[in-house]
């Protein structure tokens, strides 16, 4: 049981290695890559049930001095925080991996890098050592390119080096803050370590220090989330990647942003997140506001869903800036919702892709006539990213506006702009799209209703989209517990 | 049964999950199946009835999740809109089981229809305002899909859209009032705000009061957010009915009967209701008068009876709201499902193509004139007694707000019979023909006809179950007045469309200005969609350009930068760096090609190098430089 992350975290790993060995054709590389993502799925579930929702502290953890020279130690661990988001990798993984079945060009490599991502992510979300956080954070970046870069659209090669060159150089200016934290915690401490935990729970960094660093930590986060104006990486990456990289790229790799935010610049640095909580909140409902209406003029669907993404992680920083228990939860929620509400929107965008070779709106109309199976599911998507109560998106906003109007009224009211832009531009891309007569010159594509390697990834989605919405109890209590224990170490220096 | 009776709206969802798995097997059916539901909704209301009347005030509380509840309340005013929402839900299904007759799509409109009524007993049962939000959301979704059933029509899909939109604006006002509530008294628990409504700012009363009148605003449709309602008709009737009389619009009626306790605590919430309530009311009258489409004058009716409800509720007359809410919904729904005989009859929507309905069909035209009467305000029909007592209560107010009643009052009466007089008296003027309608459409007809005329009669007992007080004796000025107003009403309709002595067309010419407005519903929805077009899409348009041009513009500008930098990085490395090595290579490539020269290959000439090296370093060792 000790090892249980190690095993989520590099089974991937393994299957990246089975895939690329033995995927020798199209077909085997396919149930190969989906099979053995199932095990690290199966894992974190058990994770998920061994859980202790009544224990803040890391559970799972393990540490293993690695280069003692520098302080590196291999130190995995989870709490209420990870938990939701371990758990969705390695569910959208899964999902992906199903739904990329129709990848023809270049299987094999795909799905190694599929698995690959997934090795990334999971460690990220998992490592508790700066230095292994580094590294994963930074093994993400390569297999996304390549994604990009070898199965994207027609300016892939400016999406992929845009993606690659912006999060890096954002990852670079977050190294500089960490290794400062680095050399600055080890003078206090008379050694010199990358252990986050050990950092957090013994040092305290000088105010100015904090007001110094936490800036550049903030940028690294920052682009990753992504928040306005730090974000025109995103439309340009999702347009052009792949369906399955794009499921990812919105499900679970923009998390990394926020965690890293709660996880490294909120726990690390407590005053400067105070410091600096209305300019993020500022940011937060700048990018729900702002984003929401880049959608709105958005003519290709899968643009539109991803500018909606950008909306939506506003409020993820909107939560997090209000720095109470109401905004943190509908944060962290919010992630976890979103993570399974976009993956469905990319899933849906990518099979207009695939069925009519385009995926303009104002080149579509009336599908519902034709196609009353994927209508039903987009109708089903869009309400709930529009946050429909019952479905998991409402929980989060509801959760993130309790918080924020205590904090900052009057922001709160001008974020709630953004549910009326939101349901105005799903509702309106559904009018051209879906409704209305059918378009019949659509017909030359001989377009066909999902098949089972679609429709079973949407309805396992639309079904947990349903079930967290009715019942977020499972997940909230697991996140209550973080958010309570993370709020006490920035109310410690109120 | 009492204990169970947070069970009460479970059926009909039960019935729903039902209709999902089989209604495309059960096709016309599933409105029986459906039935069941709404039924066993109504009986088990009905069991808890008379513990209800007995005094008995029940609360039940579940945890949602951390310390968010979820909970269902019975008191009167529950259990009154639990009984007429199932009851009238249960002749709705009944009727469009004959109305959907040879339509596709059976399963996804009976179990929509379903939800729409589970909402609805959500949005009542409910013991909080979050839960009591969630559902009145639910149902702006079933509006969504059901005035959008017919989505291969574009008007259907625009309508669609256009309801859920405004009722969103009104949503997020809703919001906003939940947002102050909970974070003034740290709940979401009806009776726990009102425990906490005696400590709190009368400024956020106000503020809350009129966040939650928003979404009143926006479901209710009142003014300026009753744009939906006249589209909505887009829908099939049965939605139509559902939407008017048993769900949606009464939401919005109910939750501020609801907000009661707060609202007594907000005059300016109350002044400002009355307002708004008295534009709606008489606003839409006028807008009915104009109107051609059967369906639209019924919605415009609606807004109209709509703000009636509004000023009652703000000038505190609960009683009156409720009572109206009730006896509208009984005529209102009969209207719509008399609309869709019509319409069924005759195959056309415009008035001015129907005629001599009369004759084709007696069920429909004598329980549609039982709900003319009743809706027009004459005694003894159920609508003269409720929109009475909203009078005296407006007059109690400011008999201002009593005379602008009147007048709306007046108009109801002309437009109703007006609509009547065209639609059923004389001959059919065109040759359009439709279908006669089925036992299952007239049954739903008689029935509420039935309580279209006598359900005011039991107004005195319904109030008292509802406020706890017995109601004030009425001023019988007021009364007397209402009775002449309605009736004047009814003969200037007689005397136009009845008798046709004053030519309705010269009227219209007359005040050809003032129609043209009316027609055009006085360019709001045409403002609000240049609004929506140009400023809203503008704005999103702006963004796009300064996200394309302006944000990424930086970016590229870094990019060009860097570019430009390591270009001339490029330049200063193969001219100057490498320059500079190439330098020194060609030198030694000259040097080497020079030296080459000696390189003669006779031996001699490297003998006597040889030799003269030598004697050059053994000087050097001489000397001691080696």
């Amino acid at each position: 049981m000790n090892h249980l992350l190690t095993f989520i975290l590099f089974t991937p790993l393994v299957a990246a290695l089975l895939v690329f060995l033995f995927g020798t054709t199209t077909k085997r590389a396919k149930w190969i890559a989906f099979a053995v993502s199932l095990i690290p799925l199966v894992l974190s579930v058990f994770a998920l049930l061994g859980f202790d929702w009544t224990n803040s502290q890391l559970q799972f953890s393990v540490l293993i001095p690695w280069i003692q020279d520098f302080g590196i130690s291999y130190y995995l661990g989870i709490d209420g925080l990870s938990m939701p988001l371990v758990m969705l990798t390695t569910l959208l993984t899964t999902l992906t991996t199903l739904f990329s079945f129709d990848v023809d060009h270049k299987t094999k490599t795909y799905f190694t890098l599929l698995m690959l991502l997934e090795t990334g992510v999971l460690g990220v979300f998992m490592s508790l050592d700066f230095f292994l956080f580094y590294l994963f954070w930074e093994l993400v970046l390569i297999p996304m390119y390549f994604l990009i870069i070898e199965w994207g659209g027609p300016r892939r090669r400016y999406a992929a080096l845009k993606f690659f060159v912006y999060t890096h150089v954002a990852s670079l200016i977050m190294l500089v803050g960490i290794i400062a934290m680095y050399f600055v915690a080890g003078r206090e401490l008379g050694y010199y370590t990358f252990n986050m935990i050990e950092i957090m729970q013994k040092v305290h960094f000088a105010s100015s220090f904090q007001y110094l660093v936490f800036p550049a930590l903030f940028f690294g986060f920052a682009v990753k989330i992504p928040v306005v104006p730090f974000h025109t990486w995103l439309p340009d990456a999702h347009v052009e990647a792949p369906t399955g990289g794009s499921v990812l790229l919105a499900g679970v790799l923009l998390k990394m942003g926020g965690y890293g935010l709660i996880r490294i610049a909120f726990c690390l640095m407590p005053e400067a997140a105070k410091y600096y909580a209305l300019p993020m909140a500022i940011l937060g409902v700048i990018s729900m506001v702002y984003g929401a209406f880049l959608a709105l003029a958005q003519d290709d669907m899968k643009k539109m869903v991803a500018y909606s993404s950008v909306s939506h992680m506003g409020s993820v920083l909107l939560g997090l800036a209000v720095m109470n228990v109401n905004g943190f939860n509908g944060a962290i929620y919010q992630m976890f919702a979103h993570g399974l509400i976009s993956a469905m929107l990319f899933m849906l965008c990518g099979i207009l892709q695939h069925t009519f070779h385009t995926r303009r709106i104002s080149e579509l109309g009336g599908l519902a006539n034709r196609l009353p199976r994927l209508a039903t599911f987009f109708v089903f998507t869009f309400f709930a990213s529009l946050g429909l109560p019952l479905l998991a998106g409402f929980v989060a906003e509801l959760l993130v506006f309790l918080g924020a109007f205590s904090v900052y009224p009057a922001l709160t009211l001008v974020a709630m702009i953004s549910l009326v832009i939101t349901a105005a531009y799903y509702l309106w891309a559904l009018q051209r799209a879906f409704f209305g007569p059918y378009r019949e010159s659509l017909e030359v594509h001989h377009p066909h209703d999902l098949t089972w390697y679609q429709s079973v990834p949407l309805t396992v989605l639309g079904a947990l989209v349903l079930f967290f919405g009715i019942c977020p109890a499972p997940i909230l209590n697991v996140i209550n517990v973080s958010s309570q224990y993370i709020l006490q170490l920035l109310g410690g220096v109120l | 049964m009492i204990d169970y009776f947070w069970l009460i709206p479970m059926p009909v969802l039960f019935t729903m999950i039902l209709t999902l798995l089989f209604g495309k097997k059960l096709g016309l059916k599933s409105a029986y199946l459906g039935m069941l539901g709404t039924i066993a909704s109504f009986c088990m209301s009905l069991s808890v009835l008379p513990d209800v009347i007995a005094g008995t005030v029940k609360q039940v509380e579940f945890t949602w999740f951390l310390n968010f509840k979820f909970g269902f309340m019975l008191d009167p005013l529950t259990i009154t809109l639990l009984l007429l929402v199932s009851f009238l839900a249960t002749f709705i299904l009944l009727y469009a089981n004959g109305y959907m007759h040879g339509e596709g799509g059976l399963m996804r409109f009976f179990a929509e229809v379903q939800l729409f009524t589970f909402s609805m007993l959500g949005v009542v049962i409910a013991d909080n305002i979050l839960q009591a939000f969630i559902f009145w959301e639910i149902m702006g979704l079933c509006s969504y899909l059901l005035i959008g059933f017919w989505f291969h029509k574009p008007s259907a899909a625009a309508a669609a859209k256009k309801a859920f939109l405004t009722t969103r604006v009104g949503d997020v006002f809703m919001l906003i009032g939940i947002l102050i509530l909970y974070t003034q008294t740290g709940s979401l628990q009806y009776h726990e705000i009102f425990a906490a409504a005696a400590n709190m700012d009368p400024f956020w009363i106000t503020a809350a009061t009129l966040g939650l009148f928003g979404g009143v605003i926006g479901k209710s449709a009142q003014f300026p957010l009753h744009v939906w309602l006249p589209d909505a008709m887009e829908g099939p009737t049965p939605v139509s009915a559902l939407i008017h009389a048993a769900t949606m619009v009464k939401a919005g009626i109910y939750l501020m009967a609801r907000f009661m306790p707060l609202l007594v605590l907000a005059p300016i919430s109350q002044n400002f209701m009355v307002i708004i309530g008295l534009i709606t009311a008489l606003g839409t009258a006028l807008m009915a008068l104009t109107a051609t489409d059967f369906k639209r004058v019924l919605a415009f009716s609606t807004l109209s009876q709509l703000g009636f409800m509004v000023v009652a509720l703000g000038t505190l007359n609960m009683a009156g709201a409720i009572l109206h809410l009730i006896n509208h919904a009984f005529f209102k729904a009969l209207l719509f499902l008399g609309a869709g005989c019509v319409i069924h009859v005759t195959g056309t929507n415009n008035i001015w193509e129907m005629g001599g309905v009369w004759k084709k069909d007696k069920v429909t035209a004598i329980t549609v004139l039982i709900a003319t009467i009743s809706i027009a305000g004459i005694p003894p029909l159920s609508g003269f007694w409720s929109k009475d007592e909203i009078l005296i209560g407006a007059a109690h107010a400011n008999p201002i707000f009593c005379g602008i009643l009147l007048l709306a009052s007046f108009l109801t009466a002309f437009y109703m019979f007006r609509l009547y007089y065209v639609v059923f008296a004389g001959k059919p003027r065109t040759e359009k023909h439709g279908h006669a309608c089925g036992k299952t459409m007239l049954i739903p007809l008689v029935v509420l006809s039935f309580f279209a005329a006598f359900s005011g009669l039991f107004s005195k007992p319904i109030a008292r179950f509802i406020t706890g007080e017995t109601m004030a004796h009425g001023s019988n000025t007021v009364m007397m007045i209402s009775i002449v107003v309605a009736l004047l009403g009814f003969l200037l309709a007689t005397v136009i469309y009845g008798w046709q002595k004053i030519s309705a067309a010269k009227i219209a010419n007359t005040f050809k200005g003032i129609c043209t407005l009316l027609i055009n519903r006085y360019y709001i929805d045409a403002a609000y969609n240049w609004f929506c077009n140009h400023i809203v899409v503008g704005l999103a348009k702006v963004a796009d350009f300064f996200d394309k041009h302006v944000i990424d513009g930086i970016i590229h500008i870094v990019r060009d930068v860097t570019l430009l930098v390591s270009k001339a990085a490029k330049w200063v490395d193969i001219y100057i760096v490498d320059g500079i090595i190439r330098g020194i290579c060609s030198g030694f490539v000259f040097g080497g090609s020079e030296i080459r020269k000696t390189s003669t290959g006779q031996l001699q000439q490297y003998l006597l190098l040889i030799a003269a090296a030598v004697t050059v370093m053994i000087a050097l060792v001489w000397g001691g430089l080696l």
